[in-house]
C-alpha cells in the first residue's frame, strides 16, 4: 500500500469513503469522494500534449500511457486525500463506453485493486460518471432530472429517472458535437483539441457572418447530427480557397460554433417542453465551452428552468465524477464482480446490467 | 534445504491466461501442485484475460492456502505477445504489487519457452540423438514475428528476440541449425504460419498442445532464476517489452504521418 506520506488515516472521520478510476480515453484519472460529495483528492493525468502531435487522440499510445501512469496516479489520489486504501469503501471504475484498450486499463487495474484488498468494486458508465458529477457542487439536485451530455465522444438528451436510472431522449446520429469541433479546428489549422481553440477564437469572430446549415432532423426529433454543420464548414473553406479568397478563421469558427449551439440550446429547450422538467443538468467536456454555457443558461433563465452545471474541472473526464456515480450506485447495491468485463460500446439505457454480472 | 522463494506469476501475453504459484507446502488436495512446490492455474478459454485474471491470482493462493504476505514478489510476462494482453497482465501486476508492496520480477516472455516444463527430446518426431533449439514464434502480424531462439534452462537467447519478417528469422535459424540440433516450434505463430515452417526444409517439430502457448509455470521457472539474480523492479518502474512501436508512433517516425499544427 503506497504510505510513503506517512499520513495517518485522519480523512476517515467515520466518513463513506469511494475511489473512483477512468481510462476511457486519453486521461488517468482517480478520485476520492467522502459521503459521495465532498472531494478529497481529483488526480488527472492528462496525455493531451502526447497525442497532439497526431492531430488526435490514438487508442494504442492512450493504452499505453495509461499502463505506465496509472500506479502514480493511483498513489497520488490517495496521498492527496490523506487517507489508505484500507479507508475506501468501494471502487468505482469506467467499464465503458470508451476506447476499449483505454477502458482496459483502468478496469484491470481497479479489479486487480479490488482482488488485492477485498474492496468492492463497481461498474460505472462514463456517461452516468459525467451526469452525476453534477452532484459534487449541487446538493438539492436529485433524480429525476433531465441531462445534457456534450463531449468528445457523445452527445446525449437524457432523462436521469434514477441514480441508476436512464432514459435516452435523443444522441447523436454521426459526430458527437467534440468531434465536430476537433475536425472543424483541424481544417482551420487551429490543432488539437479543437473545442477550446475554437471557443477562444470565436470570441473575436461574427457568429452570423457564415450562416451555416443547422441540422434539426425530422420535427420533434431530439437527436443530433453535427456532420452536415462540419461538412458545411469544410465545403466553405474549399470554396473560399478556390476563389482564392483570404479565410476570417475567427469568423469561420464563431459561425460554425453558432450553428451548433443553437441547435443544442433549441432541442435541450424541446426536452424540459416534452418532458416537463424543471431543471437542465449539462455535463461532459464540451459543457466547459463558454458560449454553449452561456447559452444554456439565459435559455434556462428565461423560462425560470433550473440549470446544473460543473466546474469545468469536473466536465472533463475526472474520477470524481465516477466516484459521485459509484456511490449512489453501491448504495442502490449495484456491485459488479471481479469478472467485470468492458463495455467500449455500452448504451446507458439499456447496457448498465452488464456491469453487475 | 533451501526455502524457495514464494512467487507469483502472471501469464496474459498468449491466448491462454495462466497464474502459477512457487513455494506452495507440500501437494494441495485436488489440483496439480508438483513435488517442486509449484501451483499453476490456466484457463483454457483463449482471450478472456480481463475477466479471468484477478479471480484467478486470489483462487490460486486460497487453492494453496497461502496468505499475500506470504509472497516474495510478483512475476509477470512482460512481452512481447498481445499488446492488449502483455498490458492487461502488466496492469493487474502492478496493482497486485502496489497493494500488497511487493517487488515485480518483469519476465522476457520468449526466454520463458527455454523454461517450459517439457522434454523436447520426448515429443513425437523428435530425432534421436540431436538435441533441441527452442524457438518461440508469436504472431505479430504484418508477415512478422516476435521471436527468439534459445537452448533449453538458458535465457541467453541464441538469436535475439525481434519482430522478424518469418523467411529472414528462418534463415537466421538455419544457421543456427547444425546438424546436431532439431527446432522445436512454439507459440501461436505456429499455426499463423505452419504451411512456411513445415515447408523450411529445417529440421523441426512442433511442441505439444498442452505447452504450446505461454504458460505461468515457465514464467515462474525464469522468474525464480531472475529473482536470485535481484532482478526485481517495482510497480512504477514495471515496463512492458511490446518490441514495436504503436502504428501512429511508427509512422510519424517514418515521415509517413503529417505532423499536426
Amino acid at each position: 500500500m503506497p504510505s510513503s506520506c506517512g499520513c495517518i488515516s485522519n480523512m476517515k472521520n467515520g466518513k463513506h469513503l469511494t475511489m473512483g478510476i477512468e481510462s476511457s480515453c486519453d486521461e488517468t484519472a482517480i478520485a476520492v469522494l467522502a459521503d459521495g460529495r465532498e472531494v478529497l483528492s481529483n488526480v488527472i493525468s492528462s496525455q493531451i500534449e502526447v497525442h497532439k502531435v497526431y492531430g488526435g487522440v490514438v487508442p494504442e499510445i492512450a493504452s499505453r500511457h495509461h499502463l505506465n501512469n496509472i500506479p502514480f496516479v493511483f498513489e497520488h489520489a490517495l496521498e492527496e486525500a490523506g487517507v489508505t486504501l484500507d479507508d475506501i469503501d468501494e471502487i468505482g471504475v469506467t467499464a465503458g463506453p470508451g476506447l476499449a484498450g483505454a477502458l482496459l486499463m483502468g478496469t484491470a487495474f481497479a479489479k486487480a485493486v479490488c482482488a488485492a484488498a477485498d474492496k468492492p468494486l463497481v461498474g460505472v458508465h462514463h456517461i452516468q460518471g459525467h451526469i452525476m458529477a453534477n452532484l459534487l457542487e449541487h446538493p438539492d439536485l436529485k433524480p429525476p432530472f433531465l441531462a445534457l451530455v456534450v463531449s468528445g465522444g457523445h452527445t446525449h438528451l437524457a432523462e436521469v429517472q434514477g441514480y441508476n436510472e436512464f432514459r435516452i431522449l435523443g444522441a447523436t446520429r454521426d459526430d458527437a458535437v467534440g468531434e465536430a469541433y476537433d475536425k472543424v479546428a483541424r481544417v482551420l489549422g487551429l490543432g488539437y483539441p479543437g473545442g477550446p481553440k475554437i471557443d477562444k477564437i470565436a470570441k473575436e469572430g461574427d457568429p452570423h457572418a457564415i450562416e451555416f446549415k443547422r441540422v434539426y432532423l425530422e420535427q420533434g426529433s431530439l437527436d443530433f447530427s453535427f456532420s452536415g454543420t462540419k461538412t458545411a464548414v469544410i465545403n466553405y473553406l474549399h470554396k473560399e480557397e478556390q476563389g482564392g479568397r483570404p479565410v476570417n478563421a475567427a469568423d469561420v469558427a464563431a459561425s460554425f460554433q453558432e450553428a451548433v449551439v443553437e441547435v443544442i440550446v433549441n432541442k435541450a429547450m424541446m426536452a424540459l417542453d416534452l418532458t416537463g422538467y424543471s431543471g437542465l443538468a449539462v455535463a461532459g467536456g464540451v459543457a466547459s465551452n463558454s458560449c454553449l454555457r452561456e447559452r444554456l443558461q439565459k435559455a434556462c433563465e428565461k423560462r425560470g428552468a433550473k440549470f446544473y452545471i460543473p466546474s469545468p474541472i469536473f466536465c472533463t473526464d475526472n474520477g470524481a465524477m465516477i466516484a459521485a456515480a459509484a456511490y449512489h450506485k453501491a448504495r442502490e447495491g449495484h456491485f459488479a464482480t471481479l469478472h467485470l468485463d468492458v463495455w467500449p460500446g455500452l448504451n446507458l439505457e439499456s447496457g448498465l446490467g452488464k456491469l453487475e454480472q | 534445504m533451501q526455502h524457495q522463494p514464494v512467487i507469483l506469476a502472471i501469464e496474459t501475453t498468449g491466448p491462454l491466461a495462466s497464474v502459477a504459484l512457487s513455494g506452495v507446502r507440500g501437494p494441495v488436495e485436488g489440483s496439480a501442485a508438483t513435488e517442486d512446490g509449484f501451483l499453476e492455474l490456466v484457463n483454457q478459454t483463449h482471450y478472456s484475460h480481463l475477466e479471468e485474471i484477478a479471480p484467478m491470482v486470489k483462487e490460486i493462493l486460497q487453492t494453496a492456502g497461502m496468505q499475500p504476505e506470504e509472497l516474495d514478489a510478483i512475476a509477470v510476462s512482460r512481452g512481447p505477445g498481445s499488446f492488449t494482453g502483455i498490458r492487461i497482465g502488466m496492469a493487474t501486476a502492478k496493482a497486485f504489487a502496489q497493494v500488497w508492496n511487493k517487488p515485480i520480477v518483469c519476465v522476457p516472455t520468449l526466454a520463458s519457452f527455454a523454461y517450459m516444463d517439457v522434454d523436447p527430446q520426448a515429443i513425437e518426431g523428435f530425432p534421436e540423438g540431436v538435441d533441441p533449439l527452442i524457438c518461440p514464434l508469436f504472431d505479430a502480424r504484418r508477415s512478422q514475428v516476435y521471436a527468439g531462439v534459445y537452448l533449453p534452462g538458458c535465457k541467453d537467447a541464441l538469436l535475439a528476440d525481434g519482430a522478424y519478417d518469418v523467411p529472414d528469422y528462418l534463415e537466421k535459424l538455419g544457421a543456427l541449425l547444425t546438424p546436431d540440433k532439431t527446432a522445436v516450434f512454439f507459440g501461436d505463430g505456429c499455426d499463423a504460419y505452419r504451411e512456411t515452417l513445415e515447408n523450411s526444409g529445417l529440421p523441426h517439430v512442433f511442441a505439444p498442445q498442452n505447452v504450446k502457448f505461454q504458460l505461468a509455470h515457465a514464467d515462474l521457472n525464469l522468474a525464480l532464476e531472475l529473482y536470485e539474480e535481484g532482478q526485481l523492479t517495482d510497480c512504477y518502474n514495471a515496463q512492458p517489452e511490446y518490441l514495436r512501436l504503436a502504428e501512429a508512433e511508427r509512422k510519424l517516425k517514418a515521415g509517413a504521418l503529417r505532423k499536426m499544427p
